[in-house]
């Protein structure tokens, strides 16, 4: 080796790098460095610097990884400036471009890759994830209907009278001043009659109707825009193993890759070989980290090794980090809740609460009913109707947004999620998590390459300097 | 009948069960009705004493009828006559029979659900009788011939003003007879002809000349210059489209006014010649799933139907924020049809509201619509003009 580099070397010396107008004007520096390196001329100088190479090597493949997945999550937000005029051009560009983060807004800086892409990834791991372990109406079941409506009950039982009295002063203040006391008691007494059938009415109604009232992925699109950080969270702590290894396997691919890189900058012997070099360590160590962690989908023997991908080996663990997060933040009984009454089919909730409660108040007036509607007016006492329906909305969602209950609620939904997964069969199970960021590979990859170029280039003064 | 029973939704009234039928009539009109400004001001009055406390006497109340005692049930009796009398206050005739009813009926009744049903029955016949006096009176109108448009005609403070004040009566005299008749059970009379809002008879279909005729009252109108309102209040067509319309048109409307215009997308295989693509599917959107309609599957043909009535528009540009595109491009029928395409290309278009689906959303729907983003690019001044919307009082709101 030692000769070869000798020779190599001297190849240098006898041909000086084609140094031009280009590099005595910017990188002038770097090239009478270099020329100076070569006449020294001797061989250990040479052999201690390119040495260095595959270490350096090493240490951008690291970086370049590191910073790639900082890049990945980081800012969550956008940051940078608006560029004027880069909107309108932004259409004309190529897709690919056009999804860097910013571009197509006009605006030239970086947002995390994750988060910039928040809604969508909701929506492909709904399409590829979620759905597959289960329905709006499984998710439904699991929260136990009969729990909920047990819950609600029991927050609501006490405040009968004064969500009662409230309600009547604050839509027929008259009425209800006249209403003789006795009576009060008895439209008490048939309100609470009346609740838990209620109660039952609208969780049954909900359970039987849940497809038209609820749509898992626009819940999780809507959760996701709201919080990319939750995004986030879900790739770092489901991923923790796999981002930690794409960032070592930076220095392990990348050194290897340096010893070659050795012998190309030798006999190429031109100053820009580091730099290209550099762009081929950052992404051929990026593209190597990222097949390796989903592939082999299925195991692999070769002698005594196993080979599977990282993340697939890691199955059984995945399934219970990846439950977890769903239960704790995304599929939980509050967003249901919030799903339910606010979402694009919330009015359709409330109809049926409505209908429900409706009975309560011409319960609670009794025989009467004609003659107080008459009295109060029609459009009056179904205005009675409504408000009486909105208050219920009110007081049941927030028992259901107790965080006590919501964790005793989830734990359902978490083995629901930990048991299904950990028996998907394995290429399912990669999808159910890459296919959220396969399309967007390419941009990390591309991340490492061009993080390679500028490493390449400080690679080439380490190099000369030295 | 005893299993229907159970499974019908729970009766609001028990005792009154073979009723309903009849009380929802009533309660039909009544509704109606209450637009009237009279019969506003008369509840406030009268109601101050219509619940006041009362002693209560010890009387056994009969089952149902929990804490109601026989003062009660006086005071019941007196409620009964001030409702029947504030809602027969069309034409004395007709008050004085019907408080003479009920007072009778109070004078009869054993118990305070028998007055009720009782009452109750009494007023929905006089509604009914009411309603279809009206109907015979607005077909005289629609022959009259001095063509004068019934919804003009001076408020004279009865039901029948209540009636033709409520908007959806405005435009279609006989409908309104037929409703009324419909609802009162049918007593055999044949509905009424059809004619068109100034009340001139169609029912022999459409001729030149009668077509003709009516250009001319068009014109006429538009030519009146004394009068306040700038033409029709509202769009004369309104009507017709809203019966047109299916229930999850109507959300997707509501989707638009209150959004704004919708991302779509077409995919397109950009083969193996340059320059030519071939179109795999086009007008995918999330429009459907956004908007709940309960048939998603439907959502083209809805939107075709909403462009046929010119509320919506497809746009060949797309929104503004690119990053919408995003979720619709991940959606699954996109990537299946990018997957049939060998060079896959999409194109990003965008659905609309029309200036016309703006007001009429505005007018004929619950919700805010949202006064600057709905139309999109119909904003630009040079299309401003394009589509066919008469209403002029709309844009500069």
């Amino acid at each position: 080796m030692g000769p070869r580099i000798g020779t190599s070397g001297t190849r240098i010396g006898v041909n000086p790098p084609p140094v031009g107008p280009f590099l005595q004007s910017g990188v002038g520096v770097v090239g009478t460095a270099l020329q100076s390196g070569v006449d020294v001329g001797r061989l250990s100088a040479i052999d201690w610097r390119l040495a260095l190479i595959p270490l350096i090597s090493g240490a951008i493949g690291y970086a370049t990884n590191w910073v790639g997945i900082r890049l990945l999550f980081h800012p969550v937000g956008f940051v940078g400036v608006r560029v004027p005029g880069l909107r309108e051009v932004a259409r004309l560009l190529p897709r690919k471009l056009q999804q860097i983060p910013g571009v197509s807004e006009g605006r030239l800086g970086w947002e995390g890759i994750i988060p910039s892409r928040a809604a969508k990834m909701g929506s492909i791991s709904v399409d590829k994830g979620i759905s597959r372990i289960g329905s709006g109406r499984e998710f439904y079941e699991r929260f136990d209907p009969d729990a909920i409506a047990a819950h609600v009950l029991e927050t609501v039982d006490g405040d009968v009278e004064a969500l009662t009295d409230e309600l009547m002063r604050e839509r027929h203040p008259r009425l209800w001043r006249n209403t003789p006391p006795l009576l009060r008691e008895v439209v008490y007494t048939r309100v609470r009659r009346q609740l838990p059938a209620v109660v039952e009415r609208v969780t049954d109604g909900i359970g039987e109707h849940i497809d038209d009232l609820f749509d898992v992925k626009l819940m999780v699109i809507r959760r996701f825009e709201e919080r990319p950080e939750l995004l986030n969270r879900m790739f770092l702590e489901v991923g923790d193993r796999e981002l930690d290894f794409i960032i070592r396997s930076g220095f392990l691919i990348g050194t290897p890759l340096g010893v070659l890189t050795v012998p190309l900058f030798v006999l190429i012997g031109e100053w820009w070989v580091l730099p290209v070099a550099g762009i081929f360590v950052g992404y051929t160590t990026n593209w190597i980290a990222i097949k390796l962690i989903f592939n082999p989908v299925e195991e692999r023997r070769i002698g005594p090794f196993k080979l599977q991908g990282l993340f697939i080996r890691r199955q059984q663990e995945v399934a219970r980090v990846y439950a977890e997060i769903i239960a704790d933040e995304l599929i939980t009984l509050a967003n249901v809740a919030d799903e339910l009454l606010c979402g694009p089919r919330g009015d359709r909730t409330r109809e049926l609460i409505e209908d429900a409660l409706w009975p309560v108040v011409d319960d609670a007036v009794g025989p009467a009913r004609p003659l107080v509607r008459l009295a109060t007016g029609v459009p009056e006492y179904d205005a009675l109707q409504a408000a009486v329906a909105s208050k219920g909305v009110e007081y049941a969602t927030e028992p259901l947004e107790d965080p006590e209950f919501n964790r005793e609620r989830s734990d359902a939904i978490r083995v629901l999620f930990r048991d299904r997964m950990q028996e998907m069969p394995p290429d399912e199970y990669a999808e159910v998590l890459r296919s959220a960021f396969e399309e967007d590979e390419w941009l990390l990859i591309l991340i490492g390459a061009a993080l390679g170029f500028v490493a390449g280039w400080l690679q080439l003064l380490v190099v000369t300097a030295l | 009948m005893s299993d229907r029973e159970s499974r019908d939704p729970p009766d609001r009234d028990p005792p009154h069960r073979d009723r309903s039928g009849r009380h929802d009539r009533a309660d039909r009109s009544n509704r109606r009705d209450r637009r009237g400004r009279r019969g506003e001001r008369d509840r406030r009055g009268r109601r101050d004493r219509a619940g006041r406390d009362r002693p209560r006497s010890g009387g056994r109340p009969p089952p149902g009828w929990i804490g109601w005692s026989a003062g009660d049930t006086a005071e019941l009796a007196r409620l009964a006559a001030r409702v029947a009398w504030r809602y027969t206050e069309h034409s004395l005739r007709a008050r004085v029979r019907t408080a003479g009813r009920v007072a009778r009926a109070a004078a009869r009744a054993e118990s305070p659900g028998e007055l009720v049903a009782e009452t109750e029955a009494i007023l929905a016949e006089e509604v009914e009788r009411f309603g279809t006096a009206l109907a015979r009176e607005r077909r005289a109108d629609g022959r009259s011939p001095d063509g004068e448009r019934a919804g003009e005609r001076p408020a004279d403070g009865s039901l029948a003003d209540g009636l033709l004040g409520d908007g959806l009566l405005a435009n279609g005299g006989p409908t309104a007879g037929e409703h009324t008749r419909g609802r009162s059970g049918g007593r055999g009379r044949r509905a009424g002809r059809e004619t068109d809002r100034w009340g001139v008879p169609t029912d022999g279909g459409p001729t030149a000349r009668s077509l003709r005729d009516r250009g001319a009252r068009l014109l006429a109108e538009s030519a009146e210059t004394d009068r306040g309102d700038r033409g029709e209040p509202v769009h004369p067509a309104y009507a017709r489209i809203v019966e047109e319309i299916a229930a999850d048109e109507a959300r997707i409307l509501r989707l638009l006014a209150t959004e704004g215009p919708q991302p779509s997308v077409d995919v397109r295989d950009g083969g193996l010649v340059p320059l030519t693509t071939d179109l795999i599917a086009a007008g995918l959107s999330m429009i459907g799933n956004r908007a709940g309609c309960r048939r998603e599957e439907r959502t083209s043909a809805y939107l075709n139907n909403l462009q046929r009535l010119g509320l919506v528009w497809f746009s060949e540009e797309p929104v503004a924020e690119l990053k919408r595109y995003q979720v619709v491009e991940a959606q699954p029928d996109v990537l299946e049809a990018r997957e049939r395409a060998r060079r896959p290309k999409i194109d990003r278009r965008s659905v609309h509201l029309t200036p016309f689906g703006v007001d009429f959303c505005r007018v004929c729907l619950p919700v805010e619509v949202i006064a600057d983003g709905a139309m999109g690019a119909y904003e630009l001044p040079d299309d401003g003009e394009s589509p066919g919307d008469g209403d002029g009082p709309s844009r500069d709101g």
